[in-house]
């Protein structure tokens, strides 16, 4: 039994041990930070002899494997990518077996960039008249291959706060590009006033208020509710009705509310005060 | 179910299958509004800004830890089932040796009768029991009984069977009785309850007459409701009938009704995307503000009240969340359940009143601050909460109120639960208290209805808690409390009513 425990523990020993691995850092020989599309780079790395040595480069995006040449120590390294590729860092990776070594690269078309498209965010999406007419507007260019513009004198993403009309419109922060549109709509009504007319084919009188508006002289949204109270010997009646046009209307008849107090009001806004005639 | 459906925030419960109408007016009353209705006439409700569940990530264990517990508990139980065998195995053979021998256990005849002959027997005189209260009893030899039985047909909506306890006259017919029950019925109670409970107090008459005054308790998916049913019944032969209720038509004046409504449908603006994303509707998030906002104790327990108005051009939905910050650090999140319009028109408004814990609770885990949460939606459904509204009367007495309305239907669609939301003021236009009260009958269109509300009034035992900051974020946020609105010829300072009542149809109002 004593023997059998010795064999199984020498068993698992022998299945623990490894290959030594050559972990010494490979030393930089040539080496450039930036690869430029069409261009490419050169790396020579010294590194210890007999030893097998696998090399990649990765960007934001995607691996590539690559081929190298060791010769007397000397480890080359030849980059040649792509014609266009997503611009930014990257790491060329040195593996040797368990063990990686990083370098830090930087990748960089090297083509007359043309075909800018424009992108501009802009921030509240919807501006209401009552609110502050600003908007924040994001704005940046890509190109086909979704690389930033950049400039030595802008940042990456520039913002700029843009100073809007207060009058209602829906307009394109990108023309022909319907995504983008941030509509300014009207605000609270400036002012409310009810008139009272005969309809005589009905025989009922028409309460009608004026075409209601915001103080910038916007038509007030279709629906927007308006609440005419009707006020008689303690008696208080609410019609809920919609506008349209800016327009809101009820119609009733005369006998049944004479010598009441009409009024209406949407929200904060009052109207003037109506007596039916008796 | 309830704490499900009226805190749906809570669960991320973002959409419900109903098949029961008996659910519609809880579903409607905490802000669910209905989509579609599928072919297999599964109504599917949805709420707006839910949050989508963030993924659980699964803990990390070592590989070891797996190993562990997906051998050691199967392996022990395996353990427990041999070393039991060989116990019994063990024990057998210690005390009966390696021969089993048969015993044959001897039963008296009487253990025999009562052990066997005794159960069939009970059940049988319980089938045949079951078998002549369904086949033989007579379901109208008594006042009481027709009465309760008739209840009984309603309640399962069995209205032919409920047509044969009325006395039959010639103008009396099937049709007639179906007739006048759509035109006069609807409503929470005939449509959306089931009967709880019944009892019936008799008056006898002569000439083999009765009257019988019926109390009913109906179980509504919003509380219970009572009511009282005054019915006379004749005895004709060994039977018991109940004689037709007189019928009076309410005709309106008009002949036929038009409606001008502005509808609104969320066009939206989706991106055509595979890329992993939540966030895919590029639709602006509606305006809305509070006018005011306070914290109330009574003697028993902590509310929250206040007004929300809708400062959009487009209908909106809302999501009210108050968070309880503790000043151990800890929070609790409450919402209003039915206290509150979730769904407003364009420059619309709303009360809210949101229950809190008891006083003693709040005693043991005093307060720090109040966050109060709106998040707003652009709405196309549901934001039509009624038509046109007359209040006759309010009397007060010492602790109640008795409002008296007129609410008129004049919408091309019946108000199916006429509704209204009273907010109750106090000298200083403060909201101190909201009520969601309900009509039992529906109001047709052209109709009218006369209604009848008492609430419990607030007293000025209830205080104002300024102490305690309440913080508001409108769709994440910050923002103050925008002043109050004044309402326009108010003869009834101490109350404000807003509609709120439930269309059954399923027309894009609703």
């Amino acid at each position: 039994m004593k023997k059998l425990f010795i064999y199984i523990l020498l068993l698992i020993m022998v299945s623990g041990c490894k290959k030594k691995v050559d972990s010494t850092e490979p030393v930089i020989v040539a080496f450039q930070d930036t690869i430029f599309s069409n261009i490419g780079g050169k790396y020579i790395f010294k590194v210890s002899p007999r030893t097998q040595w696998t090399t990649r480069i990765q960007t934001f995006r995607q691996t590539y494997e690559l081929k190298n040449n060791i010769l007397d120590s000397e480890m080359s390294i030849r980059v040649r990518l792509e014609d266009k590729f997503n611009e930014g860092d990257a790491t060329l990776i040195l593996s040797n077996g368990s063990h990686n070594y990083f370098y830090k690269l930087y990748l960089k078309n090297n083509y007359q960039k043309t075909n800018w498209k424009k992108f501009d965010f802009r921030s509240p999406k919807t501006v209401n008249t009552d609110s502050v007419l600003q908007h924040q507007s994001l704005l940046f260019y890509l190109d086909t291959l979704q690389n930033i513009l950049m400039s030595d004198t802008q940042p990456y993403f520039p913002t700029q706060t843009v100073q809007l009309s207060p009058q209602t419109n829906k307009i394109q922060a990108i023309a022909n590009q319907a995504l983008t549109t941030y509509y300014i709509t009207p605000g609270s009504p400036a002012n409310i006033y009810l008139s009272m007319t005969y309809n005589e084919e009905n025989n009922t009188h028409e309460i009608k208020s004026n075409v209601i508006m915001d103080k910038y002289k916007n038509v007030i949204a279709d629906g927007t509710e308006v609440i005419f109270t009707m006020s008689k010997n303690g008696k208080i009646k609410t019609i809920s009705t919609q506008t349209r046009g800016g327009v809101a209307m009820i119609e009733m008849a005369l006998s049944e509310y004479e010598g009441c107090e009409i009024g209406a009001s949407i929200l904060f806004t009052k109207s003037n005060l109506l007596k039916t005639a008796i | 179910m309830q704490d499900f459906l009226s805190n749906a925030e809570k669960y991320n419960l973002k959409y419900i299958y109903s098949n029961d109408r008996y659910y519609d007016p809880l579903l409607y009353y905490n802000g669910w509004t209905r989509t579609i209705r599928l072919e297999n006439g599964i109504v599917v409700w949805e709420k707006g800004n839910i949050t989508s569940i963030q993924p659980i990530q699964p803990k990390q264990i070592s590989k070891p830890m797996k190993l562990a517990w997906g051998i050691i508990p199967m392996a022990s139980l395996v353990f427990c089932f041999i070393l039991t065998a060989c116990y019994m195995y063990a024990y057998r053979k210690n005390i009966y040796g390696d021969y089993e021998e048969l015993y044959i256990i001897e039963v008296k005849k009487f253990q025999f009768y009562t052990s066997v002959i005794l159960p069939i027997s009970a059940l049988s005189i319980f089938s045949m029991y079951m078998m002549h209260e369904l086949l033989f009893v007579k379901k109208q030899d008594s006042p009481a009984t027709t009465v309760h039985n008739y209840f009984n047909e309603l309640d399962f909506q069995n209205f032919d069977k409920a047509f044969s306890y009325f006395k039959k006259t010639p103008v009396f017919s099937l049709e007639q009785y179906m007739l006048e029950k759509s035109v006069n019925e609807g409503g929470i109670l005939p449509t959306y309850a089931k009967l709880d409970s019944i009892h019936t107090s008799i008056h006898s008459e002569p000439d083999n007459r009765a009257t019988v005054y019926t109390y009913t308790r109906w179980k509504t998916s919003l509380g219970s409701k009572n009511q009282l049913d005054t019915l006379v019944l004749e005895k004709d032969g060994s039977k018991w009938y109940i004689l037709p209720p007189s019928f009076q038509p309410e005709i309106p004046e008009e002949q036929v009704l038009s409606n001008t409504m502005v509808v609104f449908k969320k066009i939206g603006k989706r991106v055509i995307s595979s890329f992993p994303t939540v966030k895919d509707d590029r639709i602006t998030k509606s305006f809305a503000a509070f006018t005011q906002s306070q914290l109330w104790s009574d003697e028993n327990h902590k509310y929250l009240t206040g007004e929300i108005i809708n400062a959009d051009d487009t209908p909106i939905n809302l999501a009210l969340r108050a968070k309880i910050v503790f000043q151990n650090g800890t929070f609790k999140d409450y919402f209003p359940a039915t206290k509150m319009i979730y769904n407003l028109p364009p420059k619309g408004k709303t009360f809210y009143q949101i229950d809190l814990d008891s006083n003693t609770h709040f005693y043991r885990n005093p307060i720090d601050h109040i966050e109060l949460y709106l998040e707003t939606d652009i709405s196309e459904r549901g934001y039509i909460h009624g038509s046109e509204l007359q209040i006759n009367y309010i009397k007060e007495t010492s602790d109640s109120m008795n409002i008296n309305l007129t609410m008129e239907n004049k919408i091309t669609f019946d108000l199916n639960i006429p509704g209204i939301l009273v907010a109750q003021k106090n000298e200083y236009d403060q909201i101190t208290g909201v009520d969601l009260l309900l009509h039992d009958n529906a109001i047709r269109s052209g109709y009218n209805r006369n209604c009848n509300f008492q609430i419990a009034k607030n007293t000025s035992q209830i205080k104002l808690d300024e102490l305690i900051p309440i913080n508001i974020f409108i769709n994440g946020t910050p923002r103050a409390v925008k002043d109050s609105i004044e309402s326009i010829l108010e003869p009834y300072p101490q109350i404000s009513i807003l509609q709120h009542s439930f269309i059954g149809n399923e027309f894009y109002l609703q």
